[in-house]
């Protein structure tokens, strides 16, 4: 290349691009902003330029910790970190919270809510490959399910764990029925537009969930004549939850259900035309995560002890999503990641509450572009 | 009957602004099947881009000082001109390096640019409510009959309605327009006998943005504020109107925008005005079950 060229070449790489971004920038963020913007897209210009070439992303990504956690998965460490790595994950999640301040805990246990969410949200992106852009409305109705039954009938914490989940099960099965024979991206809009209507039929049915105001006074759940109250205590009845979805999820995978979802996922025609009633499976699925989604929101609702329409916006779905994509869809141990990493992290950026979206668009773009299958990626099929 | 004309004039009100909103969607869907769900928000900038612009020459209007017209005319510029210029800044860094991923990678990228857009203005411009600049003229309000017609509705008809015109020459008198035409019935083709896909999609994005652009500046006008989380809620209603005409049909989403704005004003004065918003997806699910083609479209999809 000759030096003309290279000039140009750097000119067209590290000065257009900042100033133009400067330019477009400047009428909306005003002088200062836009130039230290600019300045910051010249640095990742450069980042980027420096990691790409020989010794590129991908040749860190080959030889560093994506290939430890891939050999975790594919069982090639050694067995006991294999075998007990769930075991020690659980330990720390039962001791630690025991060493924390009552607003960590509070942080653990809204991450341990997500978690929740992401996982049952895993089953239907990750397992089968549907995408459910109104996901929140599931556990919307689930909350609601419990503050109505409690206010109209007087029913407890545990009476309605199950209606909960079942009345989101079964709203869900309304909605899939039709919708379920949809291309991907109208299936996504679809249920887009689902999420909206339950949300404003919260904030306008107001005989029932007493519209914007929603509804107070959601007693906690007490167990053995013990009054689950205390931050400490509710968190490890929400862990004890985590503990059962992962374990269900788990055997769901790993059952013939689990199989034809995989099979679908991959190539849909095809499993078509092996026998699988591919119809019947979605369908399971989206009631399957719906009712996990509606167990969640009749504990979130008690940990609450309130609900309003607030909770159940558009950006709480793009939430869970987010974390199901972060983490790697199709994957528990991924997923898991990917809500406490989501939960934890704008809790450390705190100072940064302004930028906090900001950061977390980014990231979400910046992962599609250059790790669309997530921090610790789809698990390998050959290997289950 | 009064009640009824003037919300049919209401309705068609909004339902132009959706119909500019519903081209850029049905124009990008048309040629990359991606369902951009940053449009809204770009909207949202152009809105934003015009009360910029107006507000700097208000302040030194004084030397220039423009009439109602003029400055109807320089907001629109500025709106449109910053729409485009983040459509295109858009479609270059976040759709432009996925062409060949999954749909639902760039769905989710979608996803994120709209979130994105929507907080860079707000920690831009404030997350409160800001007054659009009024223009004396634009406030005038005829009654005929007993139903109340006001200049804004009338120039937002006029402007909406000269801009569609002019997107139709373009689309089918220019070489440029044909071979974007060309390009979202089949994309691999026009490789084939010397287009350049990726420029096409690129002004196709520069299009729809300044369209989208146009109608946030038209918006602000109408209503007087706006609010950096505006884009969401018109950019639904903008993608229904376009699904509503068939998606991928220019013509249709004019269509579409002005039934789903009738819809909508008829909607809320004689069901229910509380559930005005729901309305839009209420016929947006509904449509997608029935007619997922759209309205007249053919069976193709």
């Amino acid at each position: 290349m000759s030096a003309r060229a290279k000039v140009r070449a750097a000119l067209r790489s590290y000065i257009v691009p900042p100033l133009w971004m400067f330019a477009i920038a400047m009428p909306i963020m005003g002088l200062l902003k836009s130039m230290v913007s600019a300045g910051l897209l010249v640095a990742g210009l450069i980042l980027y330029r420096t990691l790409k070439g020989p010794k590129s992303i991908g040749a860190v990504r080959r030889g560093g910790y994506q290939e430890a956690v891939a050999r975790y998965m594919h069982g090639q460490l050694p067995g006991y970190l294999r075998r007990y790595g769930p075991a020690l994950v659980l330990a720390v999640s039962i001791v630690l919270p025991l060493f924390m301040n009552n607003y960590d805990i509070d942080v653990f246990t809204s991450a341990l809510f997500y978690t929740m969410l992401a996982l049952a949200l895993n089953l239907l992106v990750g397992n089968i490959g549907l995408l459910n852009l109104g996901y929140i409305a599931f556990y919307g109705i689930g909350a609601y399910t419990y503050a109505i039954l409690h206010a109209m009938l007087g029913l407890g914490f545990w009476d309605a764990v199950l209606p909960g989940g079942v009345m989101a099960a079964v709203v869900s099965l309304v909605i899939a029925i039709p919708t379920l024979r949809l291309k991907g991206d109208y299936l996504a809009i679809v249920t887009l537009g689902f999420g909206e209507i339950v949300r404003i039929v919260f904030n306008n049915w107001d005989s029932l969930t007493n519209g914007p105001n929603g509804i107070m006074g959601i007693p906690r759940p007490s167990l053995l004549g013990l009054q689950l109250s205390t931050g400490i205590r509710f968190f490890y009845l929400t862990l004890a939850f985590v503990i059962v979805e992962v374990y269900v999820l788990y055997r769901i995978d790993r059952s013939r259900l689990g199989r034809y979802a995989l099979a679908i996922n991959e190539n849909e025609q095809a499993s078509e035309m092996v026998g699988i009633n591919t119809y019947r499976v979605k369908a399971i699925y989206f009631m399957l995560s719906a009712f996990f989604g509606g167990v969640a929101g009749v504990l979130f609702a008690s940990k609450q002890m309130f609900v309003s329409p607030d909770s159940f916006t558009f950006i709480e779905s793009v939430y869970v999503l987010a974390m199901v994509i972060l983490g790697g869809m199709g994957n528990i141990a991924g997923v898991i990641a990917g809500a406490f990493t989501l939960v934890v992290l704008p809790e450390m950026l705190r100072e940064f509450v302004l930028y906090r979206m900001l950061i977390f668009a980014l990231l979400l773009i910046t992962m599609m572009l250059f790790r669309p299958e997530g921090l610790l990626g789809r698990r390998a099929y050959h290997d289950r | 009957m009064r009640i009824l004309i003037q919300q049919i004039i209401n309705g068609l009100t909004t339902g132009s602004v959706y119909a500019l909103i519903a081209l850029g969607y049905t124009m990008v869907y048309g040629i990359i099947e991606l369902i951009n769900f940053a449009h809204g928000d770009i909207y949202m900038v152009g809105a934003y881009g015009g009360l910029i612009a107006l507000t700097l020459l208000g302040t030194m209007s004084t030397a220039l000082h423009l009439s109602g017209m003029g400055a109807l005319l320089v907001g629109l510029m500025a709106g449109m001109l910053l729409a485009a210029a983040y459509g295109f800044t858009v479609e270059k860094l976040a759709y432009r390096p996925l062409r060949k991923a999954s749909r639902l990678s760039l769905l989710i990228t979608a996803l994120g640019v709209s979130l994105f857009l929507e907080n860079f203005v707000m920690i831009g411009q404030g997350a409160s409510d800001k007054t659009y600049v009024s223009i004396g003229m634009l406030n005038r309000n005829f009654i005929v009959g007993g139903v109340s017609i006001t200049m804004s509705q009338i120039v937002i008809f006029i402007a909406a309605f000269a801009i569609m015109l002019g997107l139709d020459l373009f689309i089918n008198k220019t070489m440029t327009g044909r071979a974007m035409k060309a390009a979202s019935q089949d994309p691999v083709t026009v490789q084939l006998v010397g287009i350049n896909t990726d420029r096409i999609i690129s002004l196709t994005f520069v299009i729809g943005s300044a369209l989208a652009g146009a109608a946030g500046v038209l918006v602000g006008f109408y209503y007087g504020v706006i609010n950096f989380s505006i884009g969401y809620l018109a950019g639904m209603k903008a993608f229904t109107a376009a699904v509503l005409g068939g998606i991928g049909d220019i013509g249709g989403a004019m269509v579409g925008g002005l039934v789903l704005g009738l819809l909508e004003s008829l909607g809320a004065a004689y069901l229910s005005s509380e559930y005005k918003d729901a309305f839009a997806f209420i016929v947006l699910i509904l449509l997608l079950l029935i007619r997922p083609s759209g309205l007249f479209g053919s069976s193709r999809s």
